[in-house]
């Protein structure tokens, strides 16, 4: 199975950095079997919120993979790639975007997490991750931008902390227009803060009982789902909000706590930032 | 007495700071032929009054410094050479449409037997005026509307939107521009605009949203220019397999910067010279008033004519450039210098010489470009003195060079640098005149000293434009 991690060079954000914003740094990942050259840039910053959930969920796939990855960081990397979604990563002279392509991009290359799986079990997995990218990811997005004591406090200073002024400005206050606009259409723009910490409730308990005392998702094997999983709970356990109700939500239910601590040891135990447990205690 | 009219021209364009460049066509003034003549050149007069007719929205004060020269006028000629001056003058200020001057004996009470009246009579422009044209070119189509308001509050302040709407990309720009009353050579504009522009040399496109403030004056011969430009830059790629070196240009930026231009002409035309030199030094400095893009940037141009036999003109130019990133950012691609093209270094193709990845030229820091030209008239002269003098046939010789310095070194390294690797090319071919902007040319080019990146035209090249080599 996919245990021994050569990692060749590990340079990860702290704080989970980022968000959706911006920070200086771009590390190369060097790799793998094939020779590989894997970038895993995300945006990183200062007080770090939401989004590198993204960058853990591609993180945990490609270690699950035993790929060796570099994580660099960058202000830019949202411009970078070439769908607009971070992170992405370049290999060789390939830049692929979006945990979805980089899944077929690295099974097109002969590793894959879910070889083990039947056809109904993939589609159960198709299934549960939509379900954590509808929830999750926009519940996360609504918090960050939409409710405004975040914005106010965290967000908007982080989104534009590499520019100057009054760039940083423009720049938060249009993303924000755009994410509330997003959230309108897809008919999200009237629910309030307690709806959508019930949304994440609700999800939570269908992840929790489809863990129930399993390790991985899909019994012995982790899969992309527990690498997608595992990247939207760190992130949502790490990360500094005004208020804590998210997390909360989340600790409620132990086995995916279990869960996460579990990833994050086997998988990242040479980070030394043991931050997970300190939260968790 | 006999009257003498000072007779208007063809309708002159009424845009101020060109006016000039049309001064060699312009006529001097008749004088009708009396029935009883008398020599008038060595009488004494005085201009007592100066008449305007017509003024409506312009005020006083402008004007009166304008015509002041008038009434020292001595004698009958320098009074109509003033008069025409004066007209010159107000035509230059772009606020009228037409001026028309008469002078005349005086009349009435307190006239003196020499005394004079000189009248102007004006038509001052419309409040509004507008124009609308097409613009092919680069693969894109667009409609460029245009909304002119001339003599906004009656001291020659012109305020001009344009609004371009293309296939690909859409720009606009405002301007505000006053001259300083009774000194139309110093002046003061505020220009705010989004401009957008696709490079398909570099996989990149480029959005610029940016204000910016400018104060012009001349000192003795010279023209100076001190601006203040505060710039968003909006860079991203124009394709999917841009390479990754203009991927990592992707993004936003903010450039402040000051710049000081100055430019002395002494040629006597911006297009197709016979004669006179042209120098321009422009100097950069960003970073140090907000933005996060830092460095210092010089260029120059320099021209020069010189009219030969037969009606054969020889024009040499040099142009230069040097960019210095300050503090540990690199350069950004929109700041950089790129050579190539039919209005740079012709058998090249556009800006497509020096530092490139996977196809996409990422420009350099540092450049020269030189020029050695030979215009003749088209052999055998067809349809002289008319259509056929807009056109020449021209010889060239040009060479350049792109390159980043490494700063670490000493200027003899710089040099050496530059002198290695050195692209030229030579040829011939047809510039036809546009008007007294632009010109288009049709050359027939052999590119030497083509270095592995560069991409080269050699054959036939067209090239159109307001600025070449």
């Amino acid at each position: 199975m996919h245990r021994d991690l050569q990692r060749t060079l590990r340079c990860v954000e702290a704080q989970a950095g980022g968000g959706q914003k911006p920070s200086p740094a771009l590390a190369a990942a060097q790799g793998g079997p094939e020779q590989k050259n894997s970038w895993c840039a995300r945006p990183r910053c200062r007080a770090g919120l939401v989004c590198p959930h993204l960058m853990h969920s591609k993180c945990a796939f490609l270690q699950m993979c035993n790929l060796p990855i570099k994580v660099v960081c960058r202000a830019n990397a949202e411009y970078m790639s070439p769908s607009g979604k971070v992170p992405f990563i370049h290999v060789g002279n390939q830049v692929v975007s979006e945990l979805g392509p980089i899944v077929q991009f690295v099974k097109a290359k002969g590793h894959s997490l879910s070889d083990g799986l039947d056809e109904v079990q993939k589609a159960e997995m198709k299934a549960y991750m939509e379900l954590v990218n509808n929830m999750l990811l926009t519940a996360e997005l609504y918090l960050q931008w939409c409710d405004e004591a975040t914005v106010g406090e965290i967000t908007h200073a982080r989104y534009g902390s590499p520019y100057p002024w009054p760039l940083n400005h423009i720049l938060a206050y249009q993303k924000q227009w755009e994410v509330k606009r997003k959230m309108k259409a897809i008919g999200w723009g009237n629910k309030t803060l307690d709806q959508v910490l019930e949304d994440v409730d609700q999800c939570c308990q269908a992840l929790s009982q489809r863990l129930g005392t399993q390790p991985y998702f899909f019994n012995k094997q982790p899969t992309e789902l527990d690498a997608l999983v595992f990247g939207h709970l760190y992130t949502i356990l790490t990360t500094q909000l005004t208020n804590d109700e998210l997390s909360e939500k989340v600790k409620n239910y132990s086995n995916l706590l279990a869960f996460c601590r579990r990833i994050e040891q086997h998988y990242f135990e040479d980070r030394g930032k043991g931050s997970l447990s300190i939260r968790l205690s | 007495m006999g009257t003498v009219h000072a007779r208007s021209l063809e309708p002159l364009p009424a845009s101020g700071p060109d006016f000039g460049a049309l001064g060699e066509e312009a006529e001097f003034v008749e004088v009708e032929p009396e029935a009883k003549q008398e020599i008038l050149e060595n009488k004494d007069v005085v201009v007592q009054h100066v008449h305007f007719d017509g003024l409506g929205r312009t005020k006083d004060d402008i004007i009166m410094y304008e015509i002041g020269d008038v009434f020292k006028a001595k004698n009958l000629i320098e009074v109509m050479r003033k008069s025409h001056e004066a007209r010159e003058k107000l035509l230059r200020l772009g606020i009228f449409r037409q001026v028309d001057v008469l002078i005349d004996t005086c009349q009435g009470d307190d006239a003196l037997p020499n005394g004079l009246d000189v009248t102007f009579e004006v038509t001052e422009l419309r409040r509004l005026t507008g124009s609308y044209n097409t613009m092919v070119g680069n693969n894109e189509g667009s409609m460029v509307l245009g909304i002119k308001l001339p003599n906004l509050l009656g001291r020659a302040e012109k305020v001009t939107f344009q609004f371009s709407y293309g296939t690909k990309e859409t720009s606009y720009g405002l301007s505000f521009f006053k001259p300083q009353p009774g000194n139309f050579e110093r002046n003061f504009s505020v220009n705010l605009y989004k401009v957008t522009g696709q490079f398909p040399w570099s996989s990149l496109r480029e959005t610029d949203r940016g204000v910016s403030a400018e104060y012009s004056f001349p000192i003795w011969k010279t023209s100076h220019t001190l601006k203040w430009e505060g710039v968003w830059r909006e860079l991203g790629c124009l394709a999917r397999t841009a390479s990754f070196a203009v991927r990592q240009e992707s993004g936003h930026s903010l450039k402040s910067s000051l710049s000081h231009a100055m430019v002395i002409d002494s040629r006597n035309s911006s297009i197709l010279p016979r004669r006179g030199a042209l120098l321009k030094v422009n100097q950069e400095l960003a970073g140090y008033t907000g933005g996060d893009v830092s460095f210092i940037k010089e260029d120059f141009e320099l021209q020069l004519n010189k009219q030969l036999l037969f009606d054969s003109v020889f024009s040499a130019s040099l142009w230069g450039g040097m960019l210095v990133p300050i503090g540990d950012k690199p350069s950004s691609i929109a700041d950089r210098f790129y050579l190539g093209g039919p209005t740079s270094v012709r058998g090249f193709s556009m800006h497509s010489v020096g530092p490139q990845s996977e196809g996409d030229y990422l420009g350099g820091e540092a450049y020269w470009a030189g020029g050695l030209h030979l215009y003749t008239p088209l052999p055998f002269r067809p349809g002289q003195g008319g259509f056929g003098d807009l056109f020449r046939t021209h010889f060239f010789l040009n060479a350049g060079n792109l390159c980043n310095l490494n700063y670490g070194e000493g200027p003899k390294a710089h040099i050496r640098k530059l002198a290695e690797c050195i692209r030229w090319s030579y040829g011939a071919g047809i510039v036809l005149r546009l008007g007294n902007i632009a010109r288009l040319e049709l050359n027939y080019c052999v590119p030497m000293g083509v270095q592995s990146g560069d991409r080269t035209c050699d054959g036939v090249q067209f090239g159109a434009g307001i600025r070449f080599l």
